[in-house]
């Protein structure tokens, strides 16, 4: 059996009737949203004194941070290094790559749902493509890597991490300069998981992260200005979501219904009539 | 009739005597003193002339002529007898400018020490000294413009007012013997000399009462401070009054509060007003006209003055703050409080680091770095006994003592105060990763982070070994942070240094150059360290460009 993560619905193991007018390939997905959070001029840094002249003033060292923009999501982080020189260094945004996701899941042998994410890095973007991460709730989920990708081993993952209660995030990316995913290519990212099908968070970001040295390192509130996950380009697909095992019918009803406007707003349901057929069959709970 | 000059020597009062000479009856003989003067330890700033006669008093007069060797500039001076009635006091005008000086001359004509009350006034303002004692026979010589210029506070606190340049100078022997004084005005440029010598009392001053010096002050428990006995005397021809430091005996009339000497140190014993009771004798005079003299009769005379004896605390709020550039809050409210309430108090303020703390051991840090800033840093108590400052640290971690110095007792608040990034904890050890970066004695801890960064690291270098593509080699950590943060310095003392952060936790270096292993291993160990459920780290800078030597952010 197929499944397509704009029938989601399948997770509930049901039979339902799509209902009249319903075209589900005829929407057109729509690219993870950004939060477009702005890097302004850092903090205050406090002059810090480095020692004292020969006649007892003291010297202070105030490298004066400050941020200008160079456009295309670049910007030159300046500071007066202690040797008095000007230094830049170079910060790429992780949020200038435009990119789609849809993901298929088809279930194999002992019931391992097999999971497809065509992952697309859209000509609009900026950058290269630099990593895919979606956000799972088991622990029993084997994602696919490569020689030219990297992937996630569930196996040594963070001790402060609870796969049930946090979730656990599967990345997958480019190794190196090997393989690059530049704007208009796209790939896929396999895992298989036994467990349910459920609807996720997903997240993308641009390559080039990392930043050259220039001799000194930045005072720390140009290191405070560095956009974090929650800049990333984010979404949802589907994925493997164990927590769904132990809800009774109802409740899976209802996770159902809340997330519909979702779907909608995300190109998975073709409109608002459609939307509202499934919500009025999934509350009668016509499912069978 | 014997000449004795008297003048100042090295151990006291000296003298030369003439041979001695006969003087006829309604003769006058000039007397040269020029051998005696080869004889003087020259050159001498002055010097007296004694005349001893046998004839009866009264019976022989005389005159001293000084003429200034390189000039044409004489003075003259009567001679007077001892004894003489009128002899003891005096009171004179004085000038000072560019050309003219004024010296005050006393000679103690007697064979006992004489107390000397000394007015100099000008402006309005009486400048006295209340300290100056002639030993027997010495000639003093007062030059008004250095009292002047001085301007030392006197037991009232006031001072000749700067740039006078007329007034008055009054002076009284304040014990019963026979003193002279004579005031020299001199005016070169006027080639002229005055001398004055007029007198005023008879008798020497009465004494009539007793001042205790402090009269009221605050000491702190434990401190001492001495009490000194003010004698007053008052002439009898006039309303003059003559105040002079006495060693006056001193008694405590609240022990518990504060003890005190006979002789008048005085030392806080606990909170609260002691009196502080002191006795003195001195004479009063009578004169005799059967005697023609003046007839000492002793009295006794009592003072009393008090001392608020306080103590003071010191107190910080918050006690933990964070190094500058590492956080908030940098500041804390250093409160000084004393105990009873007690205003006016002068207080300074000082932070003295504790050795060894924050991570930095035995470091030399650099003194001018190592204290933080109190605004203000000294003040003064305000009418709740209270002086309050704000303190700011500087950015380095570590233990920091609060001072506070009242009346020369230095006090230590009972917090020290920790300048400290919070949550930090130390890396521990791990078969996967390697500890490098230590510098023996002076950076042992250099794996303080934050629960975040330590977490990503482990999980970073077990996925590592766990893996095929990254496995080796341990991965090597450096620096992370210093178990307190703040300012941590790559080098022993180098302050300027490329590696200014690592302050809060959540930067580590991470030396993955060759040949720790090859750029697959590298970019492995990089994905990793970027994924959410392994390392999670938010940035990577690669400081040495060409080395792979990883600052990488959290």
């Amino acid at each position: 059996m197929r499944l397509r993560a704009t029938a989601a619905i399948c997770l509930l193991e049901i039979a339902l009737w799509p209902g009249p007018g319903a075209d589900l390939g005829a929407r057109e997905r729509q690219p993870l949203q950004k939060k477009n959070i702005q890097i302004g001029q850092p903090a205050p840094y406090a002059p810090e004194l480095e020692g004292r002249e020969e006649k007892g003033n003291p010297v202070y060292w105030d490298p004066k941070p400050h941020v200008v923009p160079l456009g295309n999501g670049k910007y030159a982080l300046k500071w007066i290094g202690h040797s008095g020189r000007e230094l830049t260094l170079l910060y790429q945004r992780p949020d200038v790559v435009d990119v789609i996701v849809e993901a298929d899941a088809v279930l194999g042998p002992q019931n391992q749902l097999r999971y497809k994410y065509l992952v697309r890095n859209l000509r609009t973007s900026k950058q290269n493509l630099g990593g895919f991460e979606v956000r799972t709730f088991t622990t029993a989920v084997k994602p696919q890597s490569s020689p030219s990708f990297y992937a996630t081993d569930p196996a040594h993952i963070r001790q402060d991490i609870d796969p049930i209660r946090d979730g656990l995030w599967i990345r997958f990316a480019p190794l190196g300069s090997r393989t690059q995913i530049r704007p208009g290519q796209s790939v896929v990212f396999e895992l298989t998981s036994p467990a349910r099908l459920g609807i996720l968070e997903c997240r993308v970001h641009a390559d080039t992260l990392t930043m050259m040295g220039v001799g000194e390192e930045p005072p720390s509130v140009l290191e405070d200005l560095y956009l974090g996950r929650d800049a990333w380009p984010q979404g949802y697909t589907i994925g493997p979501d164990e927590r769904l095992a132990k809800m009774s019918l109802a409740a899976r009803l209802k996770y159902l219904v809340e997330r519909l406007p979702q779907m909608l707003q995300l190109g998975w349901i073709e409109n608002q009539k459609v939307m509202q057929w499934y919500g009025t069959n999934l509350k009668a709970g016509k499912v069978a | 009739m014997t000449i004795t000059v008297e003048y100042p020597g090295e151990d006291g009062p000296a003298q030369a005597t003439l041979p001695p000479l006969a003087l006829e009856a309604y003769t006058t003989k000039d007397v040269p003193l020029d051998s005696v003067l080869g004889s003087l330890p020259l050159p001498l700033p002055f010097c007296s002339i004694r005349i001893q006669y046998s004839g009866a008093p009264g019976s022989a007069i005389g005159e001293v002529s000084s003429v200034e060797a390189k000039g044409d500039l004489v003075i003259d001076s009567r001679l007077a007898n001892e004894r003489d009635g009128w002899v003891g006091s005096g009171a004179h005008p004085w000038h000072l400018d560019e050309e003219t000086e004024s010296i005050l001359f006393l000679t103690n004509m007697s064979e006992k020490s004489a107390r000397i009350g000394f007015d100099m006034v000008a402006g309005g303002v009486h400048y006295y000294l209340t300290r100056l004692k002639l030993k027997p026979h010495e000639t003093r010589a007062i030059d008004l413009r250095k009292v002047r210029d001085d301007q030392k506070p006197d037991l009232k606190g006031n001072k000749v007012p700067v740039g006078a340049t007329d007034g008055s100078v009054v002076w009284t022997r304040l014990d019963h013997v026979p003193v002279m004084g004579r005031l020299v005005v001199l005016q070169r440029h006027r080639k002229m000399a005055s001398s004055y010598d007029c007198y005023i009392c008879d008798c020497a001053p009465d004494f009539f009462d007793l001042d205790i010096d402090p009269a009221a002050i605050a000491i702190l428990v434990y401190e001492s401070i001495l009490f000194e006995g003010v004698a007053w005397f008052q002439e009898h021809c006039n309303q003059y009054e003559w105040p002079y430091y006495v060693d006056a005996s001193f008694q405590s009339l609240s022990p518990p509060v504060a003890t005190v000497t006979t002789e008048g140190t005085a030392t806080g014993q606990s909170g609260g007003t002691a009196t502080i009771k002191a006795f003195y004798t001195d004479y009063v005079y009578i004169y005799d006209h059967v005697l023609i003299d003046c007839i000492e009769h002793p009295r006794q005379r009592t003072g009393y003055g008090t001392t608020d004896v306080f103590t003071f605390t010191v107190n910080i709020s918050p006690s933990t703050i964070a190094p500058v550039n590492a956080g908030t809050p940098n500041t804390t409210t250093v409160t000084v409080q004393t105990n009873p309430v007690t205003p006016n108090q002068t207080v300074t303020l000082q932070d003295v680091r504790v050795a060894n703390t924050g991570g930095h051991l035995n470091h030399p840090l650099p003194n001018t770095n190592v204290s933080g800033t109190f605004n203000p840093s000294s003040g003064t108590t305000n009418s709740q006994g209270s002086f309050q400052s704000t303190y700011t640290a500087k950015e380095f971690g570590g233990e920091y003592q609060i001072k506070a110095t009242i009346q020369e007792i230095t006090v230590t608040g009972p917090i020290t105060l920790r300048v400290q990034v919070q949550g930090l904890g130390e890396l521990s050890a791990g078969g996967n990763y390697a500890h490098v970066g230590q510098i023996p004695g002076i950076h042992e801890q250099n794996w303080f982070g934050t629960s975040s960064t330590r977490n990503g690291l482990v999980a970073t270098a077990n996925a590592c070994a766990g893996d095929a593509n990254c496995q080796g080699s341990s991965v090597p950590y450096n620096d992370i942070s210093l178990p307190w943060g703040g300012k941590f310095d790559s080098n022993t003392g180098n302050w300027t240094t490329l590696h200014s952060q690592h302050r809060v936790g959540r930067n580590a270096d991470i030396n993955v150059c060759s040949p720790w292993g090859n750029q697959d291993r590298r970019d492995y160990l990089w994905q990793k360290l970027g994924d959410a459920s392994v390392g999670g780290a938010s940035a990577r800078l690669d400081e040495c460009s060409t080395h792979n030597c990883w600052h990488i952010t959290w």
